[in-house]
C-alpha cells in the first residue's frame, strides 16, 4: 500500500520540478528591466568651472602684441577627392593643416594668457560666435568662445551636415543639420578646453572650438599675429596652441599702457 | 512481523524524505544558478550610495575591468581584440540613451545595457548573472569615473503619440530617408545595408576606430535593440560617441515615427532560421543565369551566419560579413549555387584595399563516415575542393586546400561564375558540371547529403580568404527529380493494394462459407 504512495510523491515532486524550471525559464524577462530611480548623484547643474575669473574695469591696460611663426619642414597639402555632394563640396579638397604666408606667419594659432585673475570682462569678447559650414569647409577654423555662451552653427550648404563635437568635460554634441537646418544653437560650453568638432558625412571637415574662461585669447591671422588689449599690468604666462603642432608656452611682462611683444616659433 | 514491517515504513519514510530533499535542493540550485528572479519592484530598493559604489566596485573588479579597464578608460587587457571598443567611461559618452544629443544617458538606460547587452558587439546580457542590487550599484561605480555627472542632470525625451505603421507612414519614412530632409541615405545606403557613399569614411571620434553604418536590413544587430519604440528613440537623440547624428531638432515627433517605421520595415527583429540541409531543386533544360529567373525565385533560400575565423593564423573576432543566403538549383549536367551577401564596400582590387571574395568548401572526397575536413580549407589528411570567387576578376576557380595557406589552383578548371554588387549585395552565381574525372573535386550524387562550408572576406577590412567570416559545415541534398513515373507509382500502389484487399476478403468469405457449408 505504501509504495504506490511513495511512487506517486515522486512523480508529483518530479513534475513539480519540471513545471518549476519550465516556469522559470518562461518567466525569463524578454523585455528591458523597469530599472530603480536612484537618487541623482548630485543635483548640481551649476557650471563647476568659473576658473575663480572677475571681470574688473581696466584702466592703463598694456598690449601684447606679436609674431607666430613656423620654421620647420613645410607642410603639403592633402588632397582629398570627394566622392558625394560634388555640386557643393567641389571635386576635390585640399586639407592644409598647417597654414603660413611667405614669411613663416602661422595662421589660425590661438594665443591665450593662461594665468591671469582679473581684467576686462568676459563679455566684452561679444555675444555672437559663429562657426559656418561653407563648400564643405567650417569657416573659421579655429572658433575662440568664452565660457557659458551658445555657438551658432551655420548651414550655408544645404545639404547634409552632422555636427558632431567631440569634447572631455563638455557635453558633446551629434546632431544633424540638414537643408531644413539653416541655423543651430549649441548649449554653452561651461568649462575650457579644446573641444575638436567634425562632419562625419564629410570626412575632412574638422575644426577647433576653443572655449576660454578669460577674454586674452585671440586667433592669429594670416600673418601670423595677434595683439591682445586691456591687459592689467603684471607678468603672464602666454600659451600658443595650434591643432597640429601643438603647445608652447612663453612669459611675458606688461606694464601700464605700454606694449609688451611676445613671439612664438614653432619648429 | 510487526516489528520488520515497521522498521520497513520507516526505511520508506527515510528513503522518500531523502528524494524530497534531493529534488528540492536540485530545483533550488538550478533556479538560483540559471533563473535569477526578474528585476521586480524597482523602487524597493535604494542603497545608500557610499554602499552602491563599494558592491559597485566589486562587480566591476570581477566581471568588467577585463575590458572596460581598471579607470574604466575601455582598455582592459581583453580590449585589444574588440571591435568596436569597449566604450571609455572617462568622457560620460553613451550611444544608446533616452535623453537629449549630449545629455548624460538616465541611470536606467545604463542599467538597460547592462542587463540586456549591446547586439553586435562582445558587451554580453549581465541580467541573471547580476542581481538587480549589482547592476544599480555597478551603474553608481561606473558613473563615478566622468566627472560629468556631478555636474550635469540628465532627462529623458520624450517622443509623442505613436504612429501605427501603415503603407503609408512607410512610403513618408522611406521619402524622408531618402531626401534632403534627413539624407540617411548618405551612410545607410540605397536599400539600407549600410553602404552609402560616406560609409566608408566613418570613423568612432576621439578613438579613431572605424565604425561601420548599421545594416537596417539587420535590425537583430543593433546596438540599441531592434523594436521601433527603440528606433525612434536612436533617430531622436543620435550615438553619442559614433557618428550617428540627432534628429530631435530637424524632424518633428511625427516624422520620426515615419521614419521609425520605414526602418523597422525593412528587416525582421530576429535572424533567419538556418536549417541543417540546402535543399537543391531538379531542374529542366538550362540553369539560369539571371538571379530574377523564375526557376531562382520558386526554390527555397536558406540563411546561413558566419563567425570570425580565430582557429588558425591571423584570427579575426570581428568579421565584416555576418552571414550568407543560399539558393541552388540542378539539372541533369550541372549544380548552379546562388549565394547572395552583404558587403558595405564594393573592393575589386583597384584601391589600397585587397579585393572581396567568396569561396564554396565541399570535402574533396566524400566519406561514409561524418569524418569531414578540417572547417578551415581542410586538413592534411582531408582535403577541400574550393571553388574561389574573386571581386578583382570576377570570376571563380576550383583550388584544392589541405590547411590554411595551402591552396592550390586546380589545372583543369571546370567552374563559371560571376557576381553582381547592387546596393551593398553581392549576388553570386557559380555553375559546376555534376561529375567530373578530376580527382580532388566534388562529385555530386542524388539523394545524399553532402557537406558544404561559405568563406567570405571583405576587403575594405582588409580581410583575406583565411582572416575573414566563416562557416561551419552544413549540408547540401541533391533531392531526386519528381518524374511522370513517380505520379504513376501512387495510383499503381493504390490499385495494387486494391485488388489484394479484395482477394484476401474474397478469400475469407468464402473459407467462412465453406465452413458454414
Amino acid at each position: 500500500m505504501k509504495r504506490p504512495v511513495i511512487l506517486f510523491l515522486h512523480l508529483i515532486l518530479i513534475s513539480v520540478f519540471i513545471v518549476s524550471c519550465g516556469g522559470g525559464a518562461a518567466q525569463e524577462p524578454t523585455s528591458p528591466p523597469a530599472a530603480a530611480t536612484l537618487p541623482p548623484a548630485s543635483a548640481n547643474t551649476e557650471p563647476a568651472a568659473a576658473g575663480g575669473y572677475e571681470g574688473i574695469p581696466v584702466t592703463g591696460g598694456g598690449t601684447i602684441s606679436g609674431k607666430i611663426t613656423y620654421s620647420g619642414a613645410p607642410v603639403e597639402p592633402e588632397v582629398v577627392t570627394v566622392d558625394k555632394d560634388q555640386e557643393v563640396c567641389g571635386d576635390s579638397k585640399e586639407v592644409l593643416k598647417v597654414k603660413t604666408d611667405e614669411a613663416g606667419g602661422l595662421a589660425n594659432a590661438v594665443v591665450h594668457i593662461t594665468d591671469i585673475t582679473s581684467g576686462k570682462p568676459l563679455e566684452s569678447m561679444g555675444t555672437e560666435f559663429v562657426l559656418d559650414q561653407k563648400q564643405c569647409e567650417y569657416v573659421p577654423e579655429v572658433v575662440v568662445i568664452p565660457t557659458g555662451v551658445p555657438l551658432t552653427v551655420l548651414n550655408s550648404d544645404g545639404i547634409l551636415h552632422n555636427v558632431h563635437t567631440t569634447p572631455f568635460d563638455n557635453p558633446p554634441l551629434n546632431v544633424a543639420q540638414p537643408a531644413s537646418q539653416a541655423e543651430i544653437q549649441s548649449e554653452p560650453f561651461n568649462i575650457p578646453e579644446n573641444v575638436p568638432v567634425g562632419c562625419d558625412v564629410h570626412k575632412w571637415m574638422h575644426s577647433t572650438i576653443v572655449v576660454v574662461d578669460n577674454p586674452y585669447a585671440v586667433v592669429t591671422g594670416a600673418d601670423g599675429s595677434y595683439t591682445l588689449t586691456d591687459v592689467p599690468p603684471g607678468s603672464y604666462t602666454i600659451e600658443v596652441w595650434h591643432a597640429e603642432l601643438g603647445k608652447q608656452t612663453t612669459n611675458v611682462t606688461v606694464e601700464a599702457s605700454q606694449e609688451a611683444t611676445a613671439d612664438v616659433d614653432f619648429k | 512481523m510487526f516489528k520488520k514491517s515497521a522498521f520497513e515504513v520507516n526505511r520508506k519514510h527515510l528513503f522518500g524524505a531523502l528524494s524530497i530533499l534531493i529534488v528540492a535542493a536540485a530545483a533550488a540550485v538550478t533556479s538560483a544558478a540559471v533563473f535569477r528572479p526578474r528585476i521586480s519592484n524597482p523602487s524597493s530598493v535604494v542603497l545608500p550610495p557610499a554602499q552602491d559604489l563599494e558592491i559597485g566596485r566589486a562587480v566591476y573588479t570581477e566581471y568588467c575591468d577585463i575590458c572596460h579597464g581598471v579607470e574604466g578608460d575601455g582598455n582592459g587587457p581583453g580590449a585589444a581584440n574588440m571591435d568596436p571598443r569597449p566604450r571609455d567611461f572617462r568622457r560620460g559618452w553613451y550611444e544608446i540613451r533616452t535623453t537629449a544629443s549630449g545629455q548624460l544617458p538616465t541611470d536606467e538606460d545604463l542599467q538597460r545595457i547592462i542587463a540586456v547587452g549591446m547586439p553586435g558587439t562582445t558587451m554580453p546580457a549581465w541580467q541573471g548573472k547580476l542581481s538587480e542590487q549589482e547592476i544599480q550599484a555597478v551603474t553608481q561605480y561606473i558613473k563615478s569615473f566622468s566627472r560629468r555627472f556631478e555636474r550635469e542632470t540628465p532627462t529623458r525625451v520624450e517622443l509623442g503619440q505613436k504612429v501605427a505603421s501603415s503603407q503609408d507612414s512607410i512610403a513618408r519614412g522611406r521619402e524622408i530617408y531618402q531626401g534632403a530632409e534627413a539624407e540617411c541615405v548618405k551612410c545607410h545606403g540605397n536599400a539600407g545595408r549600410g553602404d552609402g557613399p560616406s560609409a566608408d569614411e566613418l570613423t568612432e571620434d576621439a578613438f579613431g576606430d572605424v565604425i561601420v553604418p548599421a545594416d537596417l536590413t539587420m535590425p537583430w544587430l543593433f546596438r540599441g535593440g531592434p523594436t521601433v519604440e527603440e528606433i525612434a528613440m536612436r533617430l531622436k537623440t543620435g550615438l553619442t560617441g559614433g557618428p550617428m547624428p540627432a534628429y530631435a531638432d530637424v524632424l518633428s515627433d511625427e516624422d520620426i515615427w515615419h521614419l521609425a517605421n520605414y526602418v523597422d520595415s525593412l528587416g525582421a527583429d530576429a535572424p533567419p532560421e538556418y536549417q541543417p540541409a540546402i535543399i537543391a531543386s531538379f531542374v529542366q533544360g538550362a540553369l539560369p543565369d539571371d538571379s530574377g529567373a523564375a526557376a531562382w525565385q520558386e526554390t527555397a533560400e536558406y540563411y546561413y551566419p558566419f563567425l570570425g575565423q580565430i582557429m588558425v593564423g591571423e584570427r579575426n573576432f570581428t568579421p565584416s560579413i555576418s552571414g550568407v543566403w543560399v539558393r541552388a538549383l540542378y539539372n541533369d549536367q550541372e549544380l548552379a549555387l546562388q549565394l547572395r551577401w552583404h558587403d558595405r564596400v564594393q573592393d575589386a582590387g583597384e584601391g589600397q584595399n585587397p579585393s572581396d571574395g567568396f569561396a564554396v568548401q565541399f570535402p574533396a572526397e566524400l566519406s561514409d563516415s561524418d569524418d569531414n575536413p578540417y572547417f578551415v580549407l581542410g586538413d592534411p589528411s582531408h582535403a577541400v575542393n574550393l571553388w574561389v570567387w574573386d571581386a578583382s576578376t570576377n570570376a571563380i576557380e576550383e583550388r584544392t586546400a589541405r590547411g590554411a595557406g595551402t591552396e592550390q589552383t586546380q589545372t583543369g578548371q571546370d567552374i563559371q561564375g560571376s557576381a553582381a554588387y547592387t546596393d551593398g549585395e553581392y549576388i553570386l552565381i557559380v555553375h559546376r558540371n555534376l561529375r567530373n574525372t578530376v580527382a580532388e573535386d566534388i562529385q555530386f550524387e542524388l539523394g545524399r547529403f553532402i557537406p558544404i562550408a561559405f568563406i567570405a572576406w571583405d576587403g575594405w577590412q582588409t580581410e583575406q580568404i583565411g582572416s575573414g567570416a566563416i562557416s561551419s559545415w552544413f549540408q547540401i541534398y541533391l533531392d531526386r527529380p519528381v518524374t511522370a513515373t513517380t505520379y504513376l507509382w501512387i495510383p499503381a500502389a493504390i490499385i495494387v493494394t486494391a485488388l489484394l484487399e479484395t482477394w484476401a476478403v474474397w478469400g475469407a468469405r468464402r473459407q467462412a462459407r465453406k465452413r458454414e457449408n
